[in-house]
């Protein structure tokens, strides 16, 4: 080994770097200014990754997976009883490794229990976990009654379909409403910049639900070649109409953030929000236009191209719901190392005018 | 399972403790810090200086409680010898609406912008060394305690903002939560860190270790009250001798931000020190968000509804 010599770099050579586990990278040589203290972030870098990424998606997935196939059980009458057992099938199996991500996600996984020896809903985070919890429980029983419907649970599915759900299904309608709607709340309950400053981020989960959900059963649906314009009546226009309140609710977001929003679409995070607002909307170019955009197959026969196109749109909304999340998750890191939109994100307002001092004067 | 659940019984409430950190005593000796870490075994930090100042702990972490800023304010001339500012990068727009950078030639004029025009001239060529002890603000109102989802962070009997290390599973809420970047999570053992006020020390009787070790009183232990009388009367004896600049960071409530335990007397803008001007309360967001996503869930439910009702009602046709 070479390293018998301390190196330059002090904290190498000590062996510490592990132990501290140190936020920072080597700062840079800029001497102090009055609004900046040598580039040192003054927040820290959220330890939220991938997991939580994948997990806002999953769970929009789930939620609005069951929120539409409530109510196409409810309201849809016979030719939507199909559809409403498929949502719940996806419903519950999107929910599945909800739980692993949060738990591998933790510092101290075996400890993940600890979210609820305590009832704080004034916490986001601890809200959510009751929520998730709840809805587990409400999506697990009404997932084994529909697929047994489906009789796709072998020789189970007929006694399994005789579940008496009807109640649970609806009494478990405010946990995917909370669902939907806490992740948002979540990230806003932070001091990070690009997260904190509008009343809008939880909308924008809240609408992307629905319309991961819409999206999602849309793909089920083509993937098991089965299409039904009672089906699409409900899926069309709520995915159209959640991805429109998505996009609006970002842009009102981005809007009233301003220049602490900046690190959300700037450099390559502005390339990702370009890539999900496109994806969205080639999603929404329909199958025919998609099917000719597809690698031509002369032995594909109309309507196997049809249902090419049909894929081809749902995962692009899929994609696009997912790349927005991850979007909004990883951005919290640039966001905390953009010292002046941090600042900008905490400058005196009428609601906190801190204790500026000499400055504000 | 239940055992290990059942609350223990809480200490009889003390009287609010805190720190009043005042940093026009401080000398940048770091007893502090080193205090710190003996007393609660704490890392050290390696030697990578902040630029080419004594600072090597950069901020406030899980292992690092107490953090010395070092604020270099020196006159332009002092500094045209190899400092480059295209480094300086991120702050430019903000730095742009009053106070000086560090551009070739031109007189430093950040410190005399913020005095009255009196002060401004000869004054503002005097380099200035400011020296701040860091530390958790023991929020009165704390967004890490509110944030955190299992009831590790608590206030115990001295209304100090106190971690539970056998509670805390490492979620990071709390991190993101500070808007003063004060707890961090460690790799080595995946929870959640930061000051705890010396809880200790305190239980026994004892001053904080850092209050204890500090040779010029910059750090005051004590209860709150006190120290905030103390403190305003501190400010008013420096304005009586002529700095105008000393003001006190954290000594009541600020909106919708709560007043600070562990607060500061400051002579230069708060981002200086690296602090927040004006904290938000993460808390106040929540509501809107809350009601905004409510009415978008109820809408688009309704939109949902009705779209499921209209395909059983209206004609259908299979494809």
């Amino acid at each position: 080994m070479m390293a018998s010599q301390p190196a330059v770099s002090g904290q190498a050579s000590l062996g510490v770097s592990e132990l501290t586990a140190h936020p920072l990278r080597v700062p840079t040589a800029a001497p102090p200014t009055e609004l900046n203290y040598y580039n040192i972030p003054f927040l820290k870098h959220p330890t939220w990754k991938w997991e939580i990424a994948w997990y806002f998606f999953l769970e929009g997935v789930a939620s609005g997976c069951y929120l539409l196939g409530t109510l196409a059980g409810r309201l849809g009458g016979s030719r939507m009883r199909h559809l409403r057992n498929v949502a719940h099938e996806m419903a519950f199996l999107a929910f599945l490794p909800c739980p692993i991500l949060l738990i591998k996600d933790l510092g101290r996984p075996e400890r993940f229990y600890h979210m609820l020896r305590v009832f704080k809903p004034g916490s986001p985070m601890n809200l959510g976990s009751w929520v998730l919890s709840g809805f587990g429980g409400f999506a697990g029983i009404t997932f084994l009654q529909a697929a047994g419907e489906d009789g796709k649970l072998g020789p189970l599915s007929r006694p399994l379909s005789r579940l008496p759900v009807a109640a649970l299904e609806l009494a478990g309608v405010p946990f995917a409403l909370g669902m939907t709607g806490y992740a948002g709340a979540l990230l806003a309950g932070t001091s990070v910049p690009i997260w904190n400053q509008s009343p809008w981020l939880s909308a924008v989960f809240v609408s992307g639900a629905f319309g991961s959900g819409a999206s999602e059963l849309k793909l089920e649906l083509a993937l098991r070649n089965q299409h039904n314009s009672a089906w699409s009546g409900l899926l069309d226009p709520v995915e159209r109409g959640s991805k429109l309140l998505e996009l609006l609710f970002l842009g009102l977001h981005l809007k009233r953030s301003g220049r602490a929003g900046r690190p959300l679409w700037r450099r390559r995070r502005g390339l990702m929000l370009l890539g999900a607002l496109a994806a969205t909307v080639a999603s929404e170019l329909g199958p025919g236009r998609l099917q000719r955009l597809l690698p031509a197959k002369q032995s594909r026969q109309a309507p196997e191209r049809i249902r090419a196109g049909r894929i081809a749109g749902a995962l692009l909304a899929l994609g696009a719901a997912w790349l927005l999340r991850w979007t909004l998750v990883h951005a919290g890191g640039d966001a905390i190392e953009d010292i002046a939109a941090s600042h900008a994100a905490s400058r005196p307002s009428h609601a906190a005018p801190g204790w500026g001092g000499v400055g504000a004067q | 399972m239940l055992t290990f659940f059942k609350s223990a019984e809480a200490p009889a409430p003390q009287p609010a403790t805190g720190f009043f950190t005042d940093t026009t005593l401080c000398i940048g000796c770091k007893a502090c810090e080193v205090a710190c870490k003996q007393w609660n075994q704490l890392p050290a930090d390696g030697f990578d200086w902040a630029a080419t100042s004594y600072d090597n702990t950069h901020c406030l972490s899980g292992s690092t409680w107490r953090h010395v800023a070092f604020v270099e304010q020196m006159p332009a001339a002092n500094l045209n010898g190899g400092h480059s500012t295209s480094g300086a990068g991120s702050p430019g727009d903000l730095a742009s609406n009053g106070s000086g950078d560090y551009t070739a030639g031109a007189p430093y004029q950040g410190v005399t912008h913020l005095t009255d025009a009196s002060a401004s001239g000869a004054a503002g060529q005097v380099a200035r060394w400011l020296m701040m002890s860091d530390v958790c603000k023991h929020c009165e109102q704390a967004p890490c305690e509110e944030a955190c989802p299992t009831g590790a962070i608590l206030y115990n009997e001295f209304h100090n903002v106190y971690v539970q290390q056998d509670i805390c599973n490492g979620c990071g809420y709390c991190v993101s939560a500070c808007p003063f970047g004060v707890l961090s999570r460690t790799e080595s053992d995946g929870r959640a860190h930061k000051c705890t006020l010396c809880y200790d020390r305190q239980r026994d009787g004892l001053t904080p270790a850092c209050a204890k070790a500090c040779p010029t009183a910059s750090i005051q232990f004590g209860p709150v009250d006190e120290l905030r009388q103390r403190a305003r009367r501190r400010v008013g004896e420096l304005q009586g001798r002529g700095e105008q600049r000393a003001y006190l960071y954290g000594d009541q409530a600020a909106g919708e931000y709560s007043a600070l335990n562990a607060f500061f007397l400051l002579t230069e803008r708060p981002e200086a020190y690296n602090l927040p001007a004006a904290p938000r309360r993460p808390r106040a967001s929540l509501g809107a968000n809350y009601l905004f996503g409510a009415l978008t869930g109820l809408a688009l439910l309704a939109f949902s509804a009705w779209s499921a009702g209209k395909g059983n009602s209206g004609n259908q046709e299979a494809a």
